[in-house]
């Protein structure tokens, strides 16, 4: 019937399911390469979101030690999400559910489909309701709208657009998403540090270094704990992306340095537009200050930054969660890859288009709950693959979901891995209230999510040896 | 049994990523060591630094 086969004897029709599903893929299969796998990383790492996160610190800390804590930060934050991730993703070229069977089991698994679809769904609306807002200022300090109902739909067309281009990026897969990645990273760097250059030398280096926080809590040591940790939970949430990007590449060293230094690092440096920009001029949005230093010209190469970065990181997102979603029965057969790609971005689009108000308004809760559900998976993770399993899966029973499979457990969820997340869960929220930012005594000692990764770590590992293990569940 | 409710071509690609020649390769301890030292060791000396 005309069936290709490639040298291991596999047809190449089942390359095509392993690349837009979540079969595995063979290293000789793995086309992205060290530097595929930086563009996309650095196409990804780099977002207008992270402007948020430093305005955010620039409310507890002055520029020198935000810069630190950020940096430190983003830099902790990605060694979990490394650890956790990539070694099984790039050993047996899988993606990020199907890593987290072995923790949670075969239904359990079903748990992290959900926080990858909501986590990067959510981010997507962010970023591309931020880029219809952007568009919109941009009509209205140019004269090119005046009304609140003009600027309102120019806004919305805005994000339309972007989501548009997304999916039309996104549909041509994995290849397509690693060429063009080529394109963006380099825009992207060019385009950030020229904004991060303007921002010092259109305020000053004296005058953003001078400049104090306009929320300090007056406990220093809180203050530079709340930095550091705003950056390691951001930083956290890369996990839903890691499987899916890092599985395309042949070897775990080719996987980690783009990993660290393109995609956690960039958010912490970033980052640093925000909080410059919010401790020198009041708003960590750069484009109220380009317009206000150069004109619409600077406002709209600032437009361009930003639509380019979060295009980028949109369609990185939108990729994996497609995968992810192949786990999902209904989405495994008679779906065409443009069908699903549909299915992670047409809930962006309706937000974007009616409630995108409503979505920013209640968002902050959404991220900050979300946020703490990566500490504690990350720590069951590191703690099963390493100290447990030894570096070992049962690849057969990622795929069998039968009872009696390696990765059943009961009724298809490990009851350990549960109580493991709960508790880094309740660990981290003990700490420090997402939300309201109430703190434990002990909070500015140690941070929140390092606790609840470690807490996470300690009640899987033990709660395993003494249950689990005994039983014949799990295959350890 | 489940095994056998698995796709045919998904069944070969697992043998062979079951074999150490199909499978991405590891980190060294070189590379841990690294990585702790990037993710782990350095972001403590600039929360040191930064807070002297």
């Amino acid at each position: 019937m005309g069936v290709v086969m490639s040298n291991n004897g596999i047809e190449i029709s089942s390359l095509k399911e392993a690349i837009q599903g979540t079969w595995p893929i063979l290293p000789k299969e793995r086309t992205w390469g060290a530097l595929g796998l930086t563009a996309v990383a650095i196409s990804a790492g780099v977002a207008a979101w992270s402007y948020i996160i430093g305005g955010f610190v620039a409310y507890y800390l002055d520029a020198k030690m935000g810069t630190i804590a950020m940096i430190a930060g983003s830099l902790v934050g990605m060694f979990f999400v490394v650890m956790a991730t990539i070694p099984s993703s790039v050993k047996y070229g899988i993606e990020t559910i199907t890593a987290s069977k072995p923790q949670l089991g075969t239904r359990g698994a079903y748990f992290s489909i959900f926080i990858q679809y909501a986590s990067i769904a959510g981010w997507n609306c962010l970023l591309l309701i931020l880029l219809g807002k952007a568009a919109g200022n941009i009509a209205k300090e140019a004269g090119w709208a005046v009304d609140p109902s003009s600027i309102a739909i120019i806004s919305v067309l805005g994000s339309l657009t972007a989501i548009t281009i997304s999916w039309l990026l996104l549909r041509k897969g994995a290849q397509a998403i690693r060429n063009y990645s080529y394109w963006i990273a380099i825009a992207v760097t060019i385009l950030g540090l020229w904004i991060l250059y303007k921002l010092v030398v259109g305020v000053g280096l004296t005058t953003i270094f001078a400049a104090k926080p306009a929320y300090a809590s007056g406990d220093l040591l809180w203050d530079y704990t709340a930095g550091f940790e705003v950056l390691v939970a951001s930083v956290l949430s890369w996990w839903p992306y890691m499987g899916g990007i890092v599985r395309m590449v042949p070897s775990s060293r080719q996987a980690v340095w783009p990993a660290m230094l393109c995609m956690g690092l960039p958010t912490g440096i970033i980052s640093l537009i925000g909080l410059y920009s919010a401790l020198a001029t009041g708003s960590q949005d750069p484009m109220a200050w380009l317009i206000k230093f150069g004109g619409i010209e600077m406002g709209i190469v600032g437009l361009i930054f930003l639509g380019v970065a979060n295009i980028g990181t949109a369609v990185v997102g939108a990729y994996v969660a497609s995968i992810g979603l192949k786990q999902i029965p209904v989405f495994q057969k008679g779906i065409s890859w443009n069908g699903i790609t549909l299915v992670v971005l047409v809930p962006v689009a309706l937000i974007a288009a009616f409630v995108p108000n409503l979505f920013f308004d209640n968002s902050g809760t959404f991220f900050a709950f979300l946020g703490v559900v990566f500490a504690p998976i990350c720590g069951i993770q590191i703690a099963d693959y390493f100290f447990l399993r030894k570096q070992q899966l049962n690849v057969s029973g990622l795929y069998e979901k039968a009872p009696g499979s390696a990765y059943y457990f009961i009724g298809g969820i490990n009851p350990v891995g549960i109580v493991a997340l709960l508790a880094g869960f309740f660990t981290y929220t003990y700490l420090l209230n997402p939300v309201t930012y109430e703190s434990a005594a002990i909070f500015k000692y140690m941070s929140a999510s390092i606790p609840a990764i470690i807490v996470s770590m300690i009640v899987y590992y033990l709660g395993t040896k003494l249950f689990i293990e005994k039983s014949s569940m799990g295959d350890y | 049994m489940a095994e056998e409710q698995l796709d045919p071509e998904l069944v070969k690609r697992i043998k062979l990523v079951e074999h150490s020649d199909y499978e991405g390769d590891p980190l060294t301890k070189t590379d841990y060591l690294l990585l702790f030292t990037v993710g782990l060791i350095i972001p403590a000396i600039l929360m040191i630094w930064g807070w002297s």
